[in-house]
């Protein structure tokens, strides 16, 4: 006991000088679930992401479109959102600007040889509806006119302008998208609560708001994810602690659990930042299943009066639960790396904890025992038929199963905001879902890549000065070829002079046409376009991004990966169970083989699929449920049976909480933690495998052991 | 849409003219600066004082 605690205090001081040594660096922890698995592009998806992380829309809907913006004015006024484009300051701004500015279609037809369109039409500009909107000396064919006016559809493609606002109709409904953009998750809860109030009220009739983007998904699951949070961990907390007391029937555990857990946590950090200075946070979440490692420690410690007394089943658990998780620690994937070794590291720090705690208060050796102890001699066959025949119809869900690499099965937003995005990605004209990331050295460089790729994009809006440039030498062809006979027709004269400038994608200083920049460009160098879904480049600064593509990829790399690693898992199990129990590691083994079977049938019966997530829990299961075997053969008495009861009770308590999540992850693993604990500790038991006694006194239990080994020797 | 009104070029369909020579139109936008047109769907605002645009 004296080593365990010499090596102890080695190893808390070794962590708390690597994690001093992180803090003094500034502590990172990865955050972006894109960050989990390296994929061809997760530097640029992750770019992505990051850049429309804080942005979201109002989608308003309605039958009268002056109704939707004076609702859409009144959002702007409440939440401060201020999505509206001040096309008049736009066009103050642009009008010293505008010389190599002209539309997309002007620019075709010129490049085309159509001079005398152009003239027709800048004629009927000039005499037309629509005035001129920039001085005519120096553009007398109000070409920056024409410009102006496409940008109102280039600023949101396939919709227009109409008071500021991009609007689209559909039949007998009118759309409304406000932009927002650098939303706080406060602000985009705030605005889904007031938009569902209104939708849920009389005022729907005139407008619905629909809320879409990455900000309003984030807002949500994250004020749900709390309030489950302290929901369940109060009920698990309050769980385990009466489950405790009932096992000791005093409070004086409580010490010994709480140091146990603290030191295997601060063990499992330390280690973990010592060797991966920016660990992942699913890692602490997957390293949640330490408390029910540690609780198991400390409970048959206890129960035991002093882990000296249980050293053996002790000793074998650690060992054969580091098994589990050491094949993680050659995972190709950094995740799964961190998680192996948050885990591993945390076990010894309990283990050690569990050592060198010196047992003291009444409660020490005495687990409190069962109101009615079993009579004397009774046989379980009820017990093994009843569990036998579950275990089946368990298994026979397999054929059940289904694995699922999709988003949806990691993800699914609520109703209201399902509504919203089904509706934007209706009216979205470029649909698909994809993005073409364009990585030029300078902003100005992409915008002259996205303008060769044929994207319309940013240089949709603002042209590169390269093609500004162009665009001046056409416009001097066409006053050159239609200047006269124009000049005749309007009675404009042709300048001699253009005073006018460029304008410049990286010195834009309007408030607008900035937001649109950031919108395309959110780190200022590169540039994210939504692209059509058949769209492809051979220039290799052009890179197609399909996020939802990637995430499957990811998670399929993530489950392959997980699957292998499984099966060496269990391998190295089985060496170490032979090596410890010889002949009978069958029995350990099968208990394992078989709760496995078990919950991967149940997940089949409750349609649950099974992803990487639930996959890993496969490894907590095995190093758990291993743990209730080797207690319940180490001393077959009625105590132990309790201890290891309590020990299952409690990490039910704590995983199977789990399941009552709203986020399909954590329900997943939480339902597969609870069948897999469930099943685990069903098989832990003789009965079973065979017919045996069970007793109550330690005489018997020794006999019924002898029983047992003489017949796993086949006598 | 408004824009298709606006943007004749290259169709044939050119709108008929509102004003006939370019006096009249500069007699129209005279002494507005915050000249606003509303077509069906566009707010249309002209960018800065327009007076001595035709001079």
């Amino acid at each position: 006991m004296k080593t365990a605690r010499i090596v102890l205090v080695v190893l808390i001081a070794l962590a708390g000088a690597a994690l001093a040594w992180r803090v003094c660096e500034g502590l990172h922890v990865e955050t972006d679930v894109l960050a989990l698995v390296e994929t061809e592009h997760s530097g640029s998806l992750m770019e992505l992401a990051a850049g429309r992380a804080r942005q979201g829309q109002l989608l308003l809907e309605g039958g009268d479109e002056e109704q939707l913006v004076k609702v859409a004015n009144v959002l702007s006024e409440q939440f401060k959102l201020n999505t509206a484009v001040d096309f008049q300051k736009t066009l103050r701004y642009l009008a010293p600007r505008t010389r190599g500015l002209v539309s997309a279609e002007t620019r075709e037809l010129l490049r085309a040889g159509k001079f005398k369109d152009v003239a027709n039409a800048s004629a009927a500009r000039l005499f037309g509806p629509v005035p001129p909107l920039f001085s005519v000396k120096d553009d007398p064919f109000l070409l920056a006119t024409d410009y102006a006016m496409s940008m109102q559809s280039n600023l949101a493609p396939g919709w227009s302008l109409k008071d500021g606002y991009p609007v689209c109709e559909r039949g007998d409904r009118h759309f409304l998208l406000m932009q927002c953009g650098d939303l706080s998750l406060e602000k985009a809860e705030e605005i889904m609560q007031g938009a569902e109030r209104i939708n849920g009220s009389f005022a729907a009739g005139f407008a619905k708001i629909w809320c879409c983007g990455p900000v309003f998904h984030t807002a949500r699951s994250t004020s749900s994810a709390k309030r489950e949070i302290n929901l369940l961990s109060v009920i698990s907390v309050v769980l385990v602690a009466l489950l405790g007391w009932m096992l000791f029937s005093s409070w004086r555990f409580v010490p010994q659990l709480l140091v146990t857990v603290g030191v295997a946590f601060f063990v499992a950090i330390g280690a973990l930042f010592a060797f991966f200075p920016c660990p992942h946070v699913i890692t602490f979440v997957f390293g949640v299943t330490l408390i029910g490692l540690a609780v198991d420690y400390v409970y048959h410690s206890r129960s035991a009066g002093g882990a000296g007394k249980v050293l053996k089943p002790l000793t074998q658990s650690l060992a054969t639960s580091l098994a589990c998780f050491a094949p993680l620690l050659f995972a190709d994937i950094s995740a799964m790396r961190q998680m192996a070794l948050f885990t591993m590291a945390g076990l010894a720090g309990a283990y050690l904890c569990a050592l060198a705690w010196r047992p003291n208060g009444g409660d020490v050796g005495r687990v409190s025992r069962p109101a009615r102890p079993r009579a004397r001699g009774t046989r379980a066959p009820t017990f093994a038929i009843g569990a036998g025949l579950l275990v089946i119809a368990a298994m026979c869900g397999i054929c059940r199963v289904k694995v699922s690499f999709e988003p949806s099965a990691f993800y699914s937003p609520g109703k209201f905001l399902a509504e919203g995005e089904k509706r934007l990605f209706e009216l979205n004209p470029m649909g698909g879902g994809k993005f073409a990331c364009i990585k030029g050295k300078t902003l100005q460089e992409s915008l002259e890549i996205e303008e060769a790729a044929g994207l319309r994009g940013l240089s949709a809006v603002i042209p590169s000065l390269r093609r500004q440039s162009e665009n001046v030498a056409l416009v001097e062809k066409l006053k050159e070829r239609e200047g006269n006979a124009y000049t005749e027709l309007t009675g404009l004269k042709m300048p001699q002079e253009d005073t006018r400038g460029f304008l410049d994608v990286a010195n834009v200083e309007d408030e607008s046409l900035k937001k649109v920049v950031r919108s395309f460009s959110p780190r200022g160098k590169e540039i994210v376009v939504p692209c059509p879904d058949e769209f492809q480049s051979a220039d290799p600064r052009v890179v197609v991004l399909d996020p939802r593509q990637a995430a499957k990829k990811m998670f399929a790399r993530l489950f392959i990966s997980a699957g292998k690693l499984f099966y060496i898992s269990l391998a190295a199990l089985a060496v170490l169970l032979i090596v410890f129990f010889r002949k009978k590691f069958l029995d350990y083994m099968s208990g394992v083989g078989g709760a496995v079977l078990c919950t991967m049938g149940m997940l089949g019966w409750l349609g649950i699929p099974l992803t990487c997530f639930t996959l890993l829990c496969f490894f907590v299961m095995a190093g758990l449920g291993l743990d209730y075997v080797i207690f319940h053969r180490s001393k077959p008495a009625p105590e132990t049976r309790r201890t290891v009861l309590y020990s299952f009770l409690s990490s039910l308590a704590g995983f199977g909480m789990l399941a009552f999540t709203e986020f399909p992850v954590t329900r997943g693993m939480g339902v597969t933690l609870a069948f897999g604990l469930f099943f685990a500790y069903l098989y832990s038991f003789d009965e079973f495998f065979r017919r045996r006694r069970v007793t109550s006194s330690p005489e018997a239990g020794k006999q019924g052991r002898t029983k047992n080994s003489n017949a796993s020797r086949g006598e | 849409m408004g824009r298709s009104v606006i943007t004749g070029v290259g169709n044939n369909n050119i709108p008929q003219p509102i004003v006939n020579s370019v006096h009249e139109r500069e007699e129209q936008l005279r002494g507005s600066t915050n000249f606003i047109i509303r077509d069906m769907h566009n707010t249309i605002t002209i960018a800065g004082n327009h007076t001595d645009w035709f001079k």
